[in-house]
């Protein structure tokens, strides 16, 4: 029987413009397969899809995803400058520790050198 | 980083690029590649636009704080996990329980590595034409329309008569026990 290899092979993710044009019944029919058959393979595509035609409009629902995405990268660049920081007043305490030890040894070496002149 | 300039990676390696050097900025382009579908679960659960953005930006922060935490493998399913399980906590604590609809039987992708390692055996095919005779009958015929003679789903209810609920639950339930029985014959081969 001819395609029965497509039913347990799973393709690749589906872009959202794809996404897109499926809610607003603009695909080819082949293209409209490929979508549903994501769907019947995957619970998220499924739950997603179903989720997506519940919007009041395609325009808004592309201005939330692209809020969504701002609001992330934004995120992701906060927390990585509040890493890098974190790291320097990490590197605080450790280095006036050596520092200390290291003026510790040196006087440590200058009372020995004392009191071996003085013998 | 341009999502763009990535979309030829798959997940796990942008993955093992964010393990490897603890850049938050693979996170995002791996997060982003899932934004419109987390929108849209949580709308499903939800049915609220507003509370369904709010819900993917929380999905979001949990992800990026568990994996610094520790290793994923099926990424895909993981997020769609926790989003769910977030949409579920809303709903119970709307609702004071959680709501019959969503305790559906669907399958998870966890399972889709081992699907593609079947379909690629030489003996498949004819244990699969077998195996699509021992399905009940609408799950047959839901199962052929749809993978076989790539007919929609818009175009299966027509033909059969069926809801699309049901014309989807053939689909996927018939998808699923042709795979139990394949997995059966093999076993018996």
């Amino acid at each position: 029987m001819a395609g029965t290899e497509n039913i347990l092979s799973n393709d690749e993710m589906m872009s959202n413009e794809q996404l897109l044009n499926y809610l607003q019944g603009n695909l080819a029919a082949e293209e409209l397969h490929e979508v549903e058959k994501q769907m019947a393979d995957s619970a998220f595509v499924n739950d997603a899809v179903e989720g997506l035609q519940n919007f009041s409009s395609n325009k808004k629902l592309e201005e939330y995803v692209a809020q969504l995405n701002t609001q992330l990268s934004q995120q992701l660049s906060t927390r990585k400058q509040q890493k890098e920081k974190r790291k320097i007043k990490d590197l605080h305490w450790p280095l006036v520790a050596v520092v200390i030890i290291l003026l510790l040894c040196f006087i440590a070496y200058v009372i020995i050198r004392m009191y071996q002149h003085n013998w | 980083m341009n999502s763009h300039t990535y979309k030829n990676i798959s997940d796990s390696d942008l993955l093992e690029h964010f393990y490897h050097d603890r850049n938050n900025q693979w996170l995002g382009i791996l997060l982003q590649r899932y934004t419109m579908l987390l929108l849209g679960v949580c709308m499903k659960y939800l049915k609220n636009e507003e509370e369904a953005k709010d819900s993917v930006q929380q999905v979001f922060l949990k992800a990026i704080t568990e994996l610094q935490k520790y290793r994923v493998d099926y990424f895909k399913s993981w997020l769609y996990m926790i989003a769910r399980n977030h949409c579920l906590m809303k709903l119970r604590d709307r609702q004071g329980k959680i709501p019959k609809e969503l305790h559906d039987n669907m399958p998870l992708e966890a399972s889709e590595t081992d699907m593609k390692g079947l379909a690629e055996k030489d003996n498949m095919l004819s244990l699969m034409e077998a195996s699509l005779d021992d399905l009940s009958e609408e799950q047959k015929t839901c199962v052929i329309l749809f993978y076989l003679q790539k007919k929609s789903y818009q175009e299966i209810t027509e033909i059969t008569g069926f809801t699309l609920m049901k014309v989807k639950s053939h689909i996927q339930n018939g998808k699923r026990n042709l795979k139990i029985l394949v997995e059966k014959k093999l076993k018996q081969a």
